[in-house]
């Protein structure tokens, strides 16, 4: 059977426009890079993170030493509860690799803790509290196992403002009273 | 075109299933691990041998341009046969080493563009050996009706250029490959320069 060859402005014409396509990417790269590069959206906790290169080291990847630039001893010591602070100090004393337990990229709501227990509260749970991540309500131990309730402030409210409604074994209830994502309840159980 | 029409349902089903099957295998490699299999090493080395095992779908079509003495001698046809076999096995292997995740849009265009490659060639093979089946049947039809084979070589010349109408895969099939192929060479830039050695 004959061999048909393509015609001969074809190969060219692509060439061309492989050469723009690089183009386009470059510039899209330089002013989006997370859509063009990323794995996935950064989670909830770095969504303040400018750029790539907070985290990511040309060509070694994401290195603990980026991590600690903004989470060294005083932050975590400032803003985490004791036991998890103090496992995270003795990881930093010993240049431990934050990779080993910590993940990005799976989306805003996806925990960063490889392992982490999954959230079944929903999206819905931090607009309600304004808690940024389940260690605001929960004591997770570094251990493993069920996580306990904190008693603070935030964790009051919500018990109080429930009456009831979010005590253990009834948060799977919440859309009885916030149904369409409302979080302010009135007394008579209605939203305003 | 009757047996066209069933190859084409045919290819298409078996490709849906190996297309499935590969992201399925994805899902299952990916459970365990802290990461999407495609960001574990292994993910990693399956894409390293997918792109590996890709490459010599190249060999054809450079002796079938840089060789013209080659279909002379008979030694294109095995490349052809890798060509094929490299053209769908490395696919198989790089939409495992993929996922069906569809986030970061540079390996995404490069996916579509292996996908656009790989699918027009499939469509190419299938209407080109259908093809040549009919042109072999008519061929020994036409011979035991005893016809000159002045006569037969000039009907099947029709039955050819009948053929050839239908090479508008061609026009996908190699030019896609261009951009496939500096895609490809971006993403992995990319996922060395993020995501280190």
């Amino acid at each position: 059977m004959r061999y048909v060859p393509l015609p001969v402005p074809v190969m060219p014409n692509v060439f061309v426009g492989t050469l723009l396509l690089l183009a386009w990417l470059g510039w899209e790269s330089y002013r989006a890079p997370e859509t063009w590069w990323a794995p996935g959206d950064l989670s909830r906790a770095h969504a303040d993170v400018g750029s790539c290169l907070h985290c990511h080291q040309p060509f070694k990847g994401a290195v603990s030493r980026n991590c600690v630039a903004c989470h060294g001893e005083t932050q975590i010591v400032r803003t985490a509860s004791p036991d998890v602070a103090a496992a995270h100090i003795e990881v930093l004393r010993r240049k431990g690799n934050c990779l080993a337990c910590h993940t990005e990229h799976r989306g805003v709501l996806a925990p960063i803790t490889i392992g982490a227990l999954h959230n079944p509260h929903g999206e819905f749970i931090f607009r309600a509290t304004g808690a940024r991540t389940c260690g605001v309500c929960h004591i997770i131990s570094p251990e493993g196992g069920p996580p306990s309730l904190r008693d603070n402030q935030p964790v009051r409210q919500l018990l109080e403002q429930g009456k009831g409604a979010h005590r253990r074994g009834r948060m799977a209830d919440c859309l009885r009273c916030h149904a369409g994502g409302v979080t302010e309840v009135g007394q008579d159980g209605n939203d305003r | 075109m009757n047996s066209l029409g069933a190859r084409a349902r045919l290819v298409t089903m078996v490709a849906a299933f190996v297309v499935g099957a590969a992201f399925g295998m994805e899902w299952l490699l990916s459970l365990g691990e802290g990461a999407e299999f495609g960001h574990t090493r292994s993910g990693h080395l399956l894409g390293w041998v997918g792109l590996m095992v890709l490459l010599p779908v190249f060999i054809y079509p450079l002796k079938k341009r840089y060789a013209p003495e080659a279909p002379r001698r008979g030694w294109l046809q095995p490349w052809f046969r890798v060509h094929m076999m490299a053209g769908i096995l490395g696919p198989v292997l790089i939409l495992i080493h993929a996922g069906a995740h569809f986030h970061a849009l540079v390996p995404v265009l490069a996916l579509i563009a292996l996908a656009l490659v790989t699918v027009s060639g499939i469509v190419g093979q299938t209407i080109h050996s259908l093809a040549v089946r009919q042109l072999n049947q008519e061929w020994r039809e036409l011979h035991e009706q005893g016809l000159p084979e002045g006569e037969i070589q000039e009907r099947l010349a029709e039955r050819a250029a009948q053929e050839e109408t239908f090479r508008f895969w061609q026009l996908v099939h190699a030019p896609v490959t261009i951009p496939f192929v500096a895609l490809t060479l971006l993403h992995i830039i990319g996922a060395l320069f993020f995501g280190g050695w």
